[in-house]
């Protein structure tokens, strides 16, 4: 039997690992502390595995072939693509991963939990996963079930898809055979748009639809936010808030309030933090 | 309508610094494999990212595409937010799905 012992809803805007690089901008430095205090915290779950649920950005899923969700199994796992590189200074990166964690997700002779999953042993990582590891476990010694999402790319599954998704991984933790700590860290967005008339406009591309998930987040409130986060409504604050359904993922598989709900303002709207500690 | 054609391209496009450069010196050669109407194709080759955003391409990676063709073309970012802004504003939030 594994054990939940913490959950990161992280922000993973590849921009900020170049502006926070040396002199931090001073909208920026509670971004950096933030992030600063989810890395202390991890550190104190000691965990002996990294869930790490996010959504490809068309790296190694894109229009030519894009899963719903596909689960990454393998001993070594790569990180960041070579336009990352180019566009964000990020560094080429190299983790363990856990094979024996995510099979118990994914299935071994059939597919677990009535998800018609996708795999990946050779998974390759971009910036949702490496942005946040570079910033909560930078030796990214812990071993990693990396799981992409589909939030980018539509059809997309649906806001109760993500939250069954959760179920389906809080109730594999429970199960597992082996006794680890797993720790779960979620990335993506508030409001939020890329290549639209507003990006980077300075500010939440909707402070309205923020506050409310805010409230998602601290008060559990999963039904409200599946309720609330249709494709019109998500893509109405800014194309890239469909990233926010990967919260739902982590709150569900924490199953209750998350013990802090702490965004940060700064020139890319609202950047998201919220943590749970070990139950 | 082709918009996962579109979406493949902007993909293949900005994979490497080599395929930016084989787009740059010679897109008709390098689009010549992908499913493009006319009109695509054409707002490819003169580079009219405008039409391409109106035709519902993926505007992350339009907009990718777009930066990274500007880095060679000597665009200072805000010069170039401000040019894409003023690019696509008047066409609202197209369909983009494929």
């Amino acid at each position: 039997m594994a054990e939940f012992v913490g959950g990161f809803g992280v922000p993973h805007t590849p921009l900020l690992w170049h502006l926070m690089d040396g002199e931090v901008p001073d909208d920026l430095v509670p971004v950096k502390a933030a992030f600063r205090r989810s890395r202390a915290q991890l550190e104190a779950a000691r965990p002996d595995a990294l869930v790490i649920v996010a959504s490809d950005h068309f790296h190694q899923y894109h229009h030519g072939v894009m899963p719903a969700f596909a689960i990454g199994k393998a001993d070594h796992i790569q990180g960041t693509h070579d336009n990352e590189e180019r566009s964000f200074g990020l560094p080429a990166v190299e983790m363990p991963g856990h094979p024996r964690l995510a099979e118990s997700i994914l299935g071994r002779e059939q597919l677990s939990g009535g998800f018609d999953f996708t795999f990946s042993n050779a998974p390759v990582l971009d910036h949702a996963y490496v942005v946040p590891l570079l910033y909560l476990r930078p030796d990214m010694d812990i071993p990693v079930v990396p799981i992409h999402t589909n939030t980018n790319a539509p059809p997309l599954p649906s806001a109760q898809r993500f939250v069954d998704l959760g179920h389906h991984i809080r109730a594999v933790i429970r199960e597992h055979p082996e006794r680890i700590r797993v720790a779960v860290i979620a990335s993506g967005h508030m409001a939020y748009e890329l290549g639209g008339p507003n990006q980077f406009s300075g500010r939440s591309t909707d402070p309205e639809f923020d506050a409310e998930a805010a409230r998602w987040m601290g008060q559990s409130r999963l039904d409200a936010a599946v309720e609330a986060c249709t494709f019109d409504r998500l893509t109405a604050a800014g194309n890239l808030t469909l990233q926010f359904l990967n919260f739902l993922t982590l709150a569900a598989i924490a199953g209750r309030p998350a013990d802090e709900v702490a965004p940060v303002e700064c020139r890319f709207g609202n950047e998201p933090f919220f943590t749970w500690e070990a139950s | 309508m082709s918009r996962g054609a579109i979406d493949i391209a902007l993909y293949e496009i900005d994979q490497t610094n080599q395929t930016i450069e084989d787009f740059t010196t010679d897109p008709e050669r390098f689009l010549a494999g992908f499913d493009l109407s006319d009109d695509e194709r054409t707002a490819f080759l003169e580079w009219d990212y405008g039409t391409l955003y109106a035709l519902g391409a993926h505007p992350f990676l339009l907009f990718q595409v777009v930066r990274s063709l500007a880095v060679g073309r000597g665009l200072s970012m805000p010069d170039l937010l401000r040019q894409y802004r003023e690019t696509v504003t008047p066409h609202g939030t197209p369909d983009y799905i494929t």
